[in-house]
């Protein structure tokens, strides 16, 4: 029993604001009166006789509790604020360091792709302040997302235009919604809307004269409501489709029943087709709100300029096939009545028309559309020219239908169609990039860009597990805290050293190998996540667990020598040979970690739907085993933290290791996600900065990236021809 | 002799620094070989080196760690203060301090003395 319990107490009452440095000082006091009563005793004195001694020798009890309360005021002071922090603002910091890194992922871009389909979480999500305001003005924010009371996306388009209704663009844009909305599926434009349709193109046609779009789809309108065009059930024609099988299709026929309207739909026509140009304007829409949108710095930024521009909407085409078959059915017809010039005028302008919006086109599906308007014109060239006897012209349209045919299934069969390995595109590429003939695009950046979304979701991950922690253990010390009077858990500070020690060697040292392991290239990291998706979940799984194992039992081992030093019984230190069964069955997890890394993982494991089906596997076995080290560290960290170890007698100092885990937790969580979620940020910044405009392809330059930029080169070499050319005659003299 | 206690206590901080200059020491083991060496001529207050060294530790002048002591029971830690960078220079300037404050109550004692 220490003799000198009350000396003590009374020395060190004045200090008992700061629990640890009571203890503190009262250890170290009562190790130099059992050194100094010692040296009493070894001077032959009795151990009553020693033990007054030794505390006369101490001096006056109430001068130097008075001098060590004066000589410790101001580290009270300064360890007040420093206890305050560590309880009060590291678990909040902490939260906000997640929160940080989290808003880093989800990035700043400001566009509202989502509105009005997203679940209300996902809506209240991106309508966080820097979401929606992040370095726009407000009237960039109204061209790109109109005004916030409009509903529908014609709503918008008109919103926006009417501000500005000189701008031809924006009013293009408009008309095309006008369009889309009024555009029926079963009918194309209801009758009762064509004169609003045709004052609405006309208005375009006045803002805009150099483009063909609103006098051709005047002429659409006109034309397609005026005649009814139907497939003709006695004759057809065979060509051979890219796959090698010989498809029918039908002629077309026609019945004008409006013929005066007709004549006039061919005027709008070859109006149009005199023009200079003829493109979409919803497609010049969607140009300029991308160039006022910043390029993107984070790969979600990326996908939300993706999912934004995929959405560009194109004006009604079916229509505009409607009037190409039109106006061949026409040809037919005026061949069976041996109006030869005129049928010849009708396939001038079908080809015409076809030509026109191949050549001025940047969108695959005008094009393909513009490709099957030139095979369907050669067809029917053919047929009229055998109706009207004109063997010869026939034969040459034949030859045209077959070579244009041809030249369309040979750009399938491109050797350069599998230019970049799949394996190596990554999920995003994967998913997006058609399967298009020479197609070609470096993977590199996106895939980088998505290993470095992966490590942040993994620290994501780590982080949050280790909050979850802190906050748990707060929780159980704040209960302790509110519930004792007595004997309450005390907050220790295992010293700088310690930390020192804890943040080299369960942060530092695990993020570093990784990243040796990384920059070595031991895994399969020149392929894309799509194929090592399995091998690099399991990589952070690991890294995770030997983080939070490290760092739990190396805070367990500062705490438990802290408590040692001021004089609490704590239980003996962790020792791998009392664990036994842990250890084996922790050394089996690792061989088999090690065996799917090295064996299995180097193999690749495709995910399904990311790359090619036939390839992907049913099995992973690279997540079973992340599910199987996850189960281990919480089962290990159960038995350790919360087992058997801390009954009786060592209550007291699970309590103050729960405690005093709370600041090093949410320490360890401000530390890592600050220096680690930044590094990560600026790794994936510049691997998207190095994208450069990969984001547009879709809509605007999917035709410049494949080998159908040569189909479209075909249109451009045709549109020159058939420029030198006068416009025929058909509809000339109508207004 | 006894040393007046206004001597006495200035002297504490320059010992206590010059002494942990040479080795890392705990509290006792500072009263025993201050004792020994000046012959039992100063005799300090055992309890007043404690806030003398808790004054030089909140300083930043010596830092302090738990340690198993090399002599005595084994097993049992003393409380070790080891001088910093910030507590040499101190000791330096003391000693300056110390040597230029001797010279001239020297010149003027001794020399009126004599």
């Amino acid at each position: 029993m220490n003799p000198w319990g009350q000396l003590i107490d009374r020395l060190t009452d004045r200090l008992a604001v700061d629990r640890e440095l009571q203890l503190d000082v009262a250890r170290e006091l009562t190790t130099h009166l059992e050194d100094s009563a010692e040296e009493f005793r070894r001077a032959g004195e009795s151990e009553e006789q020693a033990a007054a001694n030794a505390a006369r020798a101490l001096g006056d009890p109430d001068a130097l509790a008075d001098q060590l309360w004066q000589a410790n005021r101001g580290r009270l002071r300064i360890r007040g604020i420093l206890r305050w922090t560590a309880q009060v603002a590291l678990v909040p910091a902490a939260i906000v360091v997640i929160a940080a890194v989290l808003l880093g992922l989800r990035g700043g871009y400001p566009v509202d792709v989502h509105r009005g389909d997203s679940p209300k979480l996902v809506s209240l999500w991106l309508s966080l302040p820097w979401h929606s305001s992040w370095r726009l003005t407000a009237e960039q924010r109204f061209i790109l997302d109109g005004p916030a009371e409009a509903r529908t996306p014609l709503e918008r388009a008109k919103a926006i235009s009417d501000r500005c209704p000189e701008n031809a663009v924006f009013y293009g844009n408009y008309a095309v919604y006008w369009m889309a909305a009024n555009f029926d599926t079963a009918g194309g434009l209801p009758p009762h809307k064509l004169q609003e349709a045709l004052a609405i193109l006309d208005h375009g046609a006045k803002l805009d004269p150099n483009n063909a779009f609103y006098d051709i789809f005047q002429a659409t309108y006109l034309v397609v409501s005026s005649c009814q065009s139907s497939l003709d059930p006695n004759a057809s024609y065979s060509l051979v489709s890219r796959s090698g099988k010989a498809t029918t299709r039908p002629y077309q026929q026609i019945t004008i029943t409006d013929p005066r309207q007709f004549q006039e739909g061919m005027a709008c026509l070859r109006r149009g087709l005199a023009r200079p140009f003829f493109t979409n304007p919803a497609m010049d829409m969607m140009v300029t709100r991308l160039e006022l949108m910043p390029q993107p710095k984070r790969l979600n930024e990326y996908f939300y300029r993706l999912r934004f521009h995929v959405g560009a909407i194109l004006p009604p085409i079916n229509d505009l096939r409607e009037l190409g078959r039109a106006l061949l059915a026409a040809a037919v017809a005026a061949a069976r009545q041996g109006r030869a010039a005129e049928a010849s005028s009708y396939l001038d302008l079908a080809e015409r028309l076809g030509v026109s919006l191949g050549a001025n086109t940047d969108n695959l599906v005008e094009l393909m559309v513009a490709q099957n308007m030139r095979l369907t014109t050669f067809a029917h060239a053919q047929r009229t020219y055998d109706l009207l006897g004109q063997k010869e012209q026939a034969a040459r349209a034949y030859r045209d239908l077959l070579a244009a045919n041809a030249a369309f299934n040979g750009l399938w069969k491109s050797d350069k169609t599998q230019t970049v390995d799949r394996r190596q595109s990554g999920i995003l590429e994967a998913l997006l990039t058609p399967s298009l003939p020479g197609y070609r695009f470096d993977p590199g950046p996106l895939r980088s860009a998505e290993y470095y979304v992966a490590m942040e979701f993994g620290l994501l991950a780590l982080l949050a597990c280790l909050l979850a922690a802190a906050l748990l253990l707060g929780a159980v010390s704040l209960l302790n805290l509110l519930r004792r009077k007595e004997n309450r858990p005390i907050l220790v500070f295992v010293g700088w050293p310690r930390l020192g020690r804890i943040c080299l060697l369960a942060v530092v040292l695990p993020f570093g190998g990784y990243a040796l392991y990384r920059f070595l290239a031991a895994g399969n990291h020149t392929y894309g996540l799509n194929y090592t998706f399995d091998q690099t979940l399991l990589e952070l799984v690991v890294l995770l667990a030997v983080v939070l194992g490290l760092l739990t039992r190396l805070s367990y081992s500062a705490i438990r020598r802290r408590a040692e030093e001021l004089g609490m019984t704590t239980p003996p230190p962790i020792r791998l040979r009392d664990r036994r069964w842990m250890a084996v069955l922790g050394a089996i997890v690792a061989l088999a970690v090690l065996t799917v890394l090295c064996v299995v993982g180097r193999s690749g494991f495709m995910m399904k739907s990311w790359t090619v089906p036939e390839k992907s596997p049913s099995f992973f076995p690279g997540i079973a085993m992340s599910m199987v080290v996850a189960a281990f560290l919480v089962i290990s960290g159960i038995r350790e933290y919360f087992g058997a170890a801390f009954k009786r007698p060592h209550k007291s100092f699970r309590r103050t290791l729960y405690r005093s885990m709370v600041p090093i937790l949410a320490a360890a969580v401000i530390l890592t996600g600050v220096f680690l979620g930044w590094g990560l940020g600026r790794g994936e910044t510049s691997a998207i900065e190095r994208v450069k405009g990969l984001a547009d392809f879709t809509a605007i330059s999917e035709i410049d990236r494949t080998d159908f930029r040569l189909l479209k080169d075909q249109f451009i070499q045709r549109q020159r021809e058939l420029a030198e050319s006068p416009l025929p005659a058909v509809g000339e003299n109508t207004k | 002799m006894d040393f007046s206690q206004d001597l006495v206590r200035g002297s504490i901080v320059p010992i206590i620094l010059a002494l942990l200059h040479e080795r890392p020491m705990y509290g006792y083991q500072i009263v025993k070989v201050v004792n020994a060496r000046s012959g039992g001529r100063l005799e300090w207050k055992e309890g007043s080196l404690y806030p003398a060294l808790h004054s030089l530790q909140a300083n930043g002048l010596v830092t302090a760690n738990w340690a198993e002591a090399a002599e005595g029971t084994p097993g049992r830690q003393r409380k070790y203060y080891h001088i910093t960078r910030k507590g040499r220079a101190e000791l330096a300037r003391r000693g300056e301090e110390w040597r230029q404050f001797s010279l001239a109550v020297n010149a003027i004692l001794l020399g009126g003395m004599a």
